[in-house]
């Protein structure tokens, strides 16, 4: 595929039976490797001083020895990484400041006798499901907050009934063990996506970064064939000293580097 | 063949950290720069291309692509998105003027040694040999030069609908080619 897969370039495939666009990317990606193999030119070295920021960086987005769960349980771990300068810092703010907003109105701060029903995993599954996970962490962790969703604005991606609307934790919760540095979120009323179109992604404000610098926690989906409740484990890219706010936006797949905020259904503030 | 290092960062493998950024690290930052005219850009797309990688190690296969060849693919479509943002256009119309300021990567102040691009860059350019020289250019105009199809019939005074069969049958092609490759050599594997 050209480096233009726009969606007038992207009709060209799709008239191919059986290729998408995607199908593409290892023979286009060849194809250029072929093509800097004729230009026979040395190629530019990458800066040191660039290698060694990378291979110093790479410890907090190497996934850990024991993420083999972490990984079945987010669909997609290839959102880009925060800490970029935010060219919409602004916005965030606003989410931030929203966030504070909603705060006092909260009663829902609390603990959770036991695991919630409805398990993500299969029953036959051997290990505890994530809706488990989540309840032995409430019940080990005194130091676990949850916190309830609250809509941030009128988006499509909220399709929760009135009754949920109206009720505490209706929409979910997100549960986090600063200790830990664990956390889980619960949804319900949020629309399930296609991960070719669009994917959901988790932005974690700390206290001690800038506002406008949320940690990036990674993009999941809400299969269609989640019926009712759905969790998700948090495993932010880097540590989180203070949570003070999580937000999920709407990206493109994969998740992006920079939100535009364009799409921000839910926002859940620590008090 | 060397040995596989996306599988070891998949695991966790710190060790495998050095080794990669030493392996590939031309490679990226080739592309990169081949896109991107500024420095500083381009810095910025190479880190990204490389924090990419370590999150979608475990999606790596090598019946679908040679590890090289999924490193070049995660490193086009970054890279690329960096462009697209840098330039400000709305969607892939990425055209000639976007990159007419993109200096030759050679012009750089250290240039790197002669990189072995791979078992699929051999094959795919003893495939494109064998293409009309119409289709080469085509490929050539559209995976290396990043030109549109639009840009492609525009600059080449081809109709939309050539440039796009001929760029789509190239590709094809060479796709079947690639997976016929990766059949043969999995079959090998397992006797």
């Amino acid at each position: 595929m050209s480096g233009c897969d726009d969606t007038r370039d992207d009709a060209a495939w799709a008239a191919a039976p059986g290729t998408a666009a995607r199908d593409w990317e290892p023979a286009a990606a060849a194809a250029e490797l072929a093509f800097l193999r004729r230009s026979g030119s040395p190629l530019p070295s990458m800066p040191a001083a660039l290698a060694e920021r990378i291979r110093r960086d790479a410890a907090v987005h190497l996934p850990r020895p024991v993420a083999l769960e972490a990984r079945r349980d987010l669909s997609a771990r290839s959102g880009p990484a925060g800490g970029r300068p935010w060219r919409a810092a602004a916005g965030w703010w606003a989410a931030a400041c929203l966030a504070g907003l909603l705060c006092w109105q909260w009663s829902g701060v609390g603990r959770i006798a036991g695991p919630p029903g409805g398990p993500v995993a299969p029953k036959t599954d051997p290990r505890p499901s994530l809706a488990e996970l989540r309840g032995r962490l409430l019940a080990e962790d005194p130091a676990a907050v949850k916190v309830a969703w609250k809509k941030a604005g009128d988006d499509p991606a909220v399709v929760a009934n009135k009754a949920d609307l109206e009720a505490a934790d209706g929409l979910g919760d997100v549960v986090w063990s600063p200790e830990r540095q664990q956390g889980f979120m619960r949804f319900r009323g949020l629309a399930a996506n296609d991960p070719s179109v669009a994917q959901y992604q988790l932005w974690i404000f700390d206290a001690e970064r800038n506002a406008a610098h949320p940690v990036d926690g990674g993009v999941f989906d809400v299969p269609a064939a989640a019926d009712g409740e759905v969790v998700v484990r948090i495993d932010p890219r880097l540590p989180i000293s203070r949570a003070t706010a999580f937000a999920i936006t709407v990206e493109k797949p994969g998740g992006v580097v920079v939100s535009s905020r364009e799409r921000l259904p839910l926002i859940a503030a620590l008090p | 063949m060397e040995d596989l290092l996306l599988p070891r960062i998949a695991a966790g493998d710190q060790s495998a950290v050095p080794e990669c950024i030493s392996r590939y690290g031309t490679l990226i930052w080739s592309l990169a720069r081949r896109r991107l005219a500024s420095r500083q850009d381009a810095e910025d797309a190479v880190q990204d291309v490389f924090v990419d990688l370590w999150r979608s190690a475990d999606r790596f296969d090598p019946l679908v692509a040679e590890e090289i060849t999924f490193v070049a693919m995660i490193a086009r479509r970054r890279v690329i998105d960096t462009l697209r943002r840098r330039t400000g256009l709305p969607q892939a119309a990425v055209d000639a003027a976007a990159i007419a300021d993109v200096p030759d990567p050679a012009d750089d102040a250290s240039v790197g040694r002669r990189l072995e691009l791979g078992d699929e860059a051999r094959l795919a350019d003893e495939h494109l040999d064998q293409l009309k020289p119409e289709e080469q250019r085509l490929i050539r105009l559209s995976v290396y030069d990043d030109l549109s199809h639009a840009a492609i019939a525009e600059h080449t005074g081809l109709p939309l609908g050539t440039v796009k069969s001929h760029i789509r049958r190239g590709l094809d092609s060479l796709r079947l080619k690639l997976a016929g490759r990766r059949r043969a050599h999995a079959e090998r594997s397992t006797r």
